[in-house]
């Protein structure tokens, strides 16, 4: 008896050992890198402010080439606001966890990027993981506070007050037609005859008898819908997500919810995708395709439908998929908070540093050299830069995240090869000429709604590629798919977003 | 007789057919993921994915071993994790196992019950994040990769039931020639429970090999990344940014993304030597798991 208590005993010495030694190691880690830092802060005889690290949480692919960069970028942070700063680059599938986990355990960090499609910003706020943001910019980010339009700051508000950095781009919603440049040129085809969805047909038709390579209209089964791509097109904003019912019509003011698959709009988009279908223009095997990268790069499309239109959208095209296009606008510019509140930085409330997170933020959306090196990474090492300014980025490099509009306000971003210089005044000034949503800055609480909503969610999600891609009969699926989502509860999610939309009309 | 014989037979060819048919169900998609590691995109894009390359292209393993740092790095430390961490949680696991066993250890009860306790009821994610963290300061450490996994209740019973089917006698006949309590364990019980501990051991093995979520959890370097974590972050990020990211109102480079053929070649490095490994520990694989699990 006695030698099995000695076993025991034997075994919570090993655990406590090891518990210590790992313990230990931690310290001692910590203990090397403030050292090195202090010694770093003594070289620099800066202004009065104390030196302080920050953590910055943001989502992408890391970088082999990361530590190069982030040591530059440190350098100048160092140098104009004495501060250092921990870049933690989180990859793409883990940061939603990842930010989630921290956010709960109420660990300590700085700044992490938040947006409605990835660390949720209003489910943060009302977790209360956020600071209230207006004194602070107000305070320390004038310059940033006074670039980005009051419209645009309301957009971020909860309950009155803003807890969003907006980094400041393209914030109109655009739906567009995007035509592959060689094959419009090849057949003649004059794309400024484009005003309307429909006008594209005779193009398809083209392609459609004389291309057997190409597929005309590149739909897919794709993940969030072809469908939500139309909805600026035909006036809609969406209210808890695009796959979700209940959309407002934008020519709307008395903010009246739809179900949007049961609108006009939805059965005429149905058609249209339909009659596309059995005439060829889509692929007769799209439905069980979902995912168009391998023949998007090989450049077999005619035709693709865009979401969001922007003035580099040619631009960006080439670098993305290696082939031209003439991006076409089919529907007016119009400012949804969905857009707005797509890219910012939170300041977390565990931050023993607000206002020097608060100064990152400024400088970062106002020093040139500092954004552009976090975009892009460093000069002659990732990126050349060309004779008319733009710059071209290096093939095989180490450092290309590719996400310049996480880091700050895209209008500091050099141009990239072949941009026209005036990107930048057209963004702005379709920004200012936006129609804005009457729901500017009304976001949904869904608590209530949760299970309807996943129920839908998955309707949605079973019938909307068969819309998309036409490859079904709508006279018959199309009543099914309605059916189906009032049975999953389409009209407790309207009439509870109709009754918060009414609660935030009162307070306007 | 001979209809007997005859229903035998036709017994026999239909398990055998089931078997083996399930048996290729099992095999055609590791075929499948090294034949597009061996296939060209263009290919893939032309003719979809084939079980047998058009052409064989190495385009994927030269890009992969052009830069090695990355997979060798995580090779090491999911070599490191899997072997610490299989050795000392097979101490732990054994060590805990074994007093729980004997029939004449007081505070048995009381202490199998906290086991069995864990495997039903645990406190969740983020107490787990804090604790490992905050409490013990394991975060970005290797040990945080190894120690939350250490003592799996379930292991601990499945080895304590493989420990109580050696006869009470051995032990006091051990007893009675001298042997202390460390010394039976050691050279009496350790010894006779190689099955045992070997089908735990691969149990233990495997969990490391493919354990990504701890380090999804609590590593940031890039340094202390494992395996089975950067597979599952080019694959994650692959999916996010093809599906997800298609439905929000910003661009994404996507040529950055791997090809198909480049993410099914990490695949092959990944699960490749898990595969050579499986073979030589079935025979005690086999017999462990039967003895444990009839029993528990």
């Amino acid at each position: 008896m006695k030698k099995t208590r000695m076993l025991l005993a034997l075994l919570l010495v090993i655990v406590m050992a090891f518990t210590a030694c790992a313990g230990q190691d931690v310290t001692t880690e910590g203990d090397n890198t403030s050292v090195t830092e202090a010694e770093g802060t003594q070289q620099v005889e800066s202004d009065e402010l104390e030196p302080v690290e920050l953590t910055w949480y943001y989502i992408g692919s890391p970088q082999a080439g990361a530590e190069a960069v982030y040591a530059a970028a440190n350098e100048i942070i160092k140098e104009k606001i004495n501060a250092t700063v921990d870049f933690q680059c989180i990859d793409w599938g883990s940061y939603d966890d990842k930010m989630n986990l921290m956010i709960n355990a109420g660990e300590e960090f700085d700044i992490c990027f938040t947006s409605n499609w990835s660390n949720n910003y209003v489910q943060n706020v009302q977790k209360n993981a956020f600071l209230p943001l207006d004194d602070l910019l107000d305070e320390y980010a004038p310059t940033l506070r006074s670039m980005v339009p009051d419209a645009f700051w309301d957009a971020t508000r909860v309950e009155g007050e803003i807890y969003g950095i907006i980094n400041y781009q393209i914030s109109t919603m655009t739906n567009a037609l995007t035509i592959n440049k060689a094959l419009a040129d090849k057949y003649g085809f004059d794309v400024s005859t484009i005003e309307k969805y429909e006008d594209i047909e005779p193009f398809l038709e083209v392609l459609n008898e004389n291309e057997s390579d190409v597929i005309p209209v590149n739909n897919y089964a794709k993940a969030g819908s072809f469908w939500g791509l139309n909805l600026a097109r035909v006036g809609f904003d969406e209210i808890a997500g695009r796959n979700i019912p209940g959309v407002i019509r934008i020519t709307d003011d008395s903010l009246e919810v739809i179900n949007q698959f049961e609108s006009e709009e939805f059965v005429e988009y149905a058609t249209l995708m339909r009659d596309w279908y059995e005439k060829g223009y889509i692929r007769s095997d799209a439905i069980s395709i979902n995912d168009d990268t391998a023949d998007m790069q090989a450049g077999k499309i005619g035709v693709y439908q865009e979401g969001n239109y922007s003035p580099s959208s040619d631009v960006d095209n080439f670098a993305k998929w290696g082939f031209e296009t003439y991006a076409v606008p089919v529907s007016d510019p119009v400012l949804l908070t969905s857009s707005i509140i797509a890219t910012m930085q939170g300041i977390s409330r565990t931050s023993k540093n607000p206002e020097r997170a608060m100064m990152l933020m400024e400088l970062v959306n106002t020093d040139v050299e500092l954004y552009n090196l976090l975009s892009y990474g460093i000069e002659g090492k990732h990126y050349e830069k060309l004779e008319d300014g733009t710059i071209r980025l290096m093939e095989d490099s180490d450092y290309n995240p590719g996400t310049k509009w996480l880091f700050g306000s895209t209008g500091n971003a050099y141009l990239l090869e072949g941009s026209s210089p005036d990107v930048w005044e057209k963004t702005v000034e379709m920004n200012e000429s936006g129609i804005p949503s009457p729901l500017l800055g009304f976001t949904f609480n869904s608590e209530s709604v949760n299970s309807q909503i996943a129920q839908c969610n998955s309707v949605v999600d079973e019938y909307i590629a068969a819309i998309d891609t036409g490859s079904m009969d709508i006279e018959t699926i199309l009543p099914e798919f309605q059916e189906k989502l009032r049975k999953a509860g389409a009209q407790d999610i309207i009439d509870e977003m109709q009754r918060q939309i009414n609660e935030w009309l009162k307070t306007k | 007789m001979i209809k007997d014989k005859k229903i035998e037979l036709t017994k026999k060819i239909i398990t055998a057919v089931v078997l083996g048919g399930f048996a290729l169900l099992c095999f055609i998609p590791i075929i499948a993921v090294i034949s597009i590691s061996f296939s060209n995109q263009q290919d893939i894009v032309n003719f979809g994915y084939k079980l047998i390359p058009q052409n064989i292209d190495l385009t994927a393993y030269k890009y992969i071993l052009k830069s090695p740092a990355q997979v060798l790095s995580a090779y090491k430390v999911t070599t490191i994790v899997t072997v610490l961490g299989t050795l000392f949680s097979l101490s732990v696991i054994a060590l805990i196992a074994y007093p729980l066993s004997r029939m004449d250890f007081r505070y048995r009860k009381g202490i199998s019950f906290l086991v069995f306790f864990t495997l039903l009821f645990n406190a969740g994610m983020v107490p787990l994040y804090i604790v490992v963290t905050k409490v013990y300061q394991m975060k970005d450490t290797v040990f945080a990769l190894i120690l939350p996994y250490a003592a799996n209740a379930w292991h601990i019973l499945l080895l304590r039931t493989f420990f109580s089917k050696i006869p009470y006698s051995l032990i006091e006949a051990a007893k009675l020639d001298g042997a202390g309590e460390i010394q039976t364990f050691w050279k009496i019980i350790l010894p006779l429970s190689k099955p045992g501990l070997a089908t735990i051991g691969l149990f233990i093995m495997l969990m490391y090999w493919n354990d990504w979520w701890l380090s999804l959890l609590f590593v940031e370097s890039q340094e202390l990344i494992p395996l089975q974590y950067m597979m599952y972050r080019i694959m994650s990020e692959v999916q996010y940014l093809t599906q997800q990211l298609t439905s929000s109102s910003v661009v994404i480079d996507r040529t950055a993304l791997p090809t198909e053929s480049l993410r099914m070649a990490m695949c092959v490095f990944a699960a490749g030597p898990m595969l050579f490994v499986f073979p030589f520990f079935q025979k005690y694989f086999v017999k462990g798991i039967t003895v444990g699990s009839l029993k528990g």
